[in-house]
């Protein structure tokens, strides 16, 4: 009997400490899951060149503590070696784009009966729109390449907190930032620079804008409501939050412009819907901008801004043809109330088409597709084409050009000479 | 007496058959065919998809499955790894999908394509029942065991198929194969179900095997495994909580 409790007591004693903790994680559903991926890009427009040599890790650990309250701890690094590697970059550049460390999605759920709690950092996104930000205005985001990142790479997760309650087909959400974000903007010299807008010739001065500090009063607040009626997905949101890019604010001495942006309140609201008929998904997005902030090239006015409302709105239209192409046709609109012609880059009416096709190979394990935006006005064009290949489970190599074609003023023909060929090679884990 | 004779045979070769067609209604075969298919609770499974083309790799993907009722269904997709995280949500007739790297539910089709030759609808709906008007068309003898064979028609256009026949053993209404067919009249797909087994108490077909009726060598095999049976929370099945299934 001795014997047999010494070899029992052996046994147990074989289990280590971290066999211990790694069998009670499991028991929670403790998963660990990233990606590795190398994004290389070269400008194919005189001087052509590598402008992305840039390899990322992330890293992320999801899993939860009990059947109501789970967690996912994420973050991002990379390093873009085009900064080292070429002189295609001034240093202001490389301080701003050639590393990164930063939590992403970081936060807490949890669920009791009709509530739902996440506090953290996370991305909050509202809207139907495909391929573009139109209702989709919680998060901050990084412009810092244009539009062209994933969605979820260009949203800057912000701390806060989502809760929500459902209820049969309705649903409500009301969200608090009160540690806000702005957009992380391109900086002078840098591939996607936008110049603030200056007549011909003008030479300018530009001073940094000092953020909000972080304060009850500074935090932002939104509310959502949703329902699904017959098939229809309606929803209407506020949100009172800031510009998340600084206001142009200027004065004018000696013929120069001293621009001082600063960041300023803003109160959105809008609505959206989706609608299923014979196989095609309508959808709909309209955001009304209350006294939003336009430049406006008048000397005479003091600081150069004007406030006026806006509306943004879009329909879409989704249908499989054929059973094996994808497609998305979205039309845009944008009208400016107390139109003044000298609004910088604005029309009174501004129209935009976008269409995006995919079609599927090899059990889609090779993807094919295109998008092309274009702004009606002023023939401003944006090219996407893509492939996606899985190479395997676990490896992705996505290919693909952006070509930017137009009026040097317009949204897209400002990068004319910024198109580019670029490569994306994926593991994931 | 020969003729009555003669009559009551005739009688009963023409009145048999119709009294046996008559004795189930065509609604009631498709109901239990439903519940031969899938049980009637709150479960999740395990669901493997391989996808099959000729001189090529299969391909494979995994999902967790959730079902709640005929016409709540989600779909988490949690192989390969270039695909985990996405998800699909079917309530009604209505679909959203879930895409990590765009962060948002999006509204799609039944149409859509998923994987290979299985669309959106294949794995999400799965309500014979709810969406077709069923009638019988014959019965067959198949293998010494007598079908029967059933013309499903959609009673809207908002489900995948437009036209489904169906053969269902008459004894235990277990399906042994259908043909899906677009509304132009096109046969889609051919299907077969296979390796009866024990899932939730009951015999189920767990392996339905897709096969393109044009490319031979092209197909799709859904296997179903780990079941757990109990209730899902209503608001689980809801686009809003899509973001909430973290991966």
């Amino acid at each position: 009997m001795g014997m047999l409790l010494c070899l029992a007591g052996a046994a147990a004693a074989e289990t280590s400490p971290v066999d211990t903790a790694v069998a009670f994680f499991q028991s929670l559903g403790w998963q660990q899951h990233g990606s590795l991926k190398n994004e290389t890009a070269w400008r194919i427009i005189e001087p052509t060149g590598l402008t992305k040599i840039r390899n990322q890790l992330i890293l992320s650990e999801t899993g939860k503590f009990s059947d109501q309250a789970k967690f996912k701890i994420s973050g991002r690094f990379y390093y873009d070696a085009v900064y080292d590697g070429t002189d295609n970059y001034a240093k202001n550049v490389a301080s701003s784009q050639k590393t990164l460390a930063e939590f992403r999605d970081t936060y807490l759920d949890y669920s009791s009966g009709a509530l739902d709690v996440r506090l953290g950092k996370q991305q909050i996104v509202w809207g139907e729109a495909v391929g573009l930000f139109f209702a989709d205005v919680v998060n901050a985001k990084d412009l810092r390449e244009s539009v062209l990142p994933d969605f979820d790479m260009i949203r800057i997760p912000e701390w806060g907190a989502d809760i929500e309650y459902a209820k049969d087909a309705f649903h409500a959400e009301a969200v608090w930032i009160p540690a806000v974000e702005f957009n992380r903007l391109p900086v002078s010299g840098s591939e996607f620079f936008v110049l603030p807008p200056v007549p011909q010739g003008t030479s300018l001065t530009y001073v940094d804008p000092a953020k909000p500090s972080r304060s009850f009063e500074n935090s932002e607040a939104g509310l959502r409501l949703s329902y699904l009626m017959r098939g229809w997905d309606v929803a209407a949101f506020y949100l009172h939050t800031w510009d998340k890019s600084p206001v142009l604010y200027r004065t004018i001495d000696a013929g120069v412009y001293n621009f001082t942006p600063r960041y300023k309140r803003l109160d959105i609201y809008g609505a959206t819907f989706a609608k299923e008929v014979k196989n095609i998904v309508f959808k709909g997005e309209c955001v009304y901008n209350r006294k939003g902030y336009f430049s406006i090239f008048d000397d005479t006015n003091p600081d150069g801004v004007v406030r006026r409302d806006f509306v943004d709105y879009l329909l879409g239209a989704d249908y499989t043809f054929f059973d094996k192409f994808d497609t998305n046709l979205q039309f845009m609109q944008r009208i400016i109330s107390g139109y003044d012609r000298r609004l910088a880059n604005a029309r009174r009416v501004d129209n935009a088409v976008s269409f995006w096709v995919s079609r599927g190979f090899l059990n889609n394990a090779l993807e094919l597709e295109f998008l092309v935006i274009a702004g009606l006005m002023d023939k401003n064009l944006l090219y996407r084409p893509k492939i996606t290949y899985k190479l395997t489970d676990n490896w992705k190599l996505r290919t693909g050009f952006d070509i930017f074609q137009g009026d040097p003023t317009g949204t897209f023909g400002q990068f004319r000479k910024k198109s580019r060929a670029y490569a994306e090679l994926f593991y994931l884990f | 007496m020969k003729r009555i004779i003669l009559a009551a045979a005739i009688a009963a070769c023409v009145i048999g058959p119709a009294c046996s067609l008559a004795q189930i209604a065509p609604a009631e075969i498709i109901q239990k065919v439903d519940d031969v298919r899938s049980p009637q609770v709150d479960y999740t499974i395990a669901v493997e998809v391989v996808s099959y083309l000729p001189n090529r790799a299969p391909k494979a993907a995994r999902y967790e499955v959730m079902v709640k009722g005929p016409e709540r269904t989600i779909i988490k997709t949690v192989f390969p790894e270039t695909e985990r995280g996405r998800i699909l949500l079917m309530r009604e007739k209505d679909l959203w999908a879930f895409f990590p790297d765009v962060s948002k539910p999006l509204r799609l089709s039944m149409q859509e394509r998923l994987i290979g030759e299985v669309s959106n609808g294949d794995i999400a709906r799965l309500n014979f029942a709810g969406d077709y008007d069923a009638k019988i068309l014959r019965e067959e003898r198949i293998a010494d065991k007598n079908y029967y064979v059933l013309e499903l028609l959609a009673k809207n256009g908002e489900v995948t198929y437009a036209k489904v026949i169906l053969w269902a053993e008459k004894e235990t209404y277990w399906p042994l194969k259908a043909e899906f067919y677009a509304l132009s009249g096109r046969l889609l797909k051919n299907c077969s179900y296979e390796n009866y087994a024990m899932l939730a108490e009951k015999l189920r077909p767990t392996r339905l095997v897709m096969e393109d009726p044009i490319t031979k060598g092209k197909k799709s095999v859904i296997t179903y495994g780990d079941i757990r049976v109990g209730e899902i929370p209503e608001k689980y099945f809801a686009k809003d909580y899509m973001k909430k299934f973290i991966q």
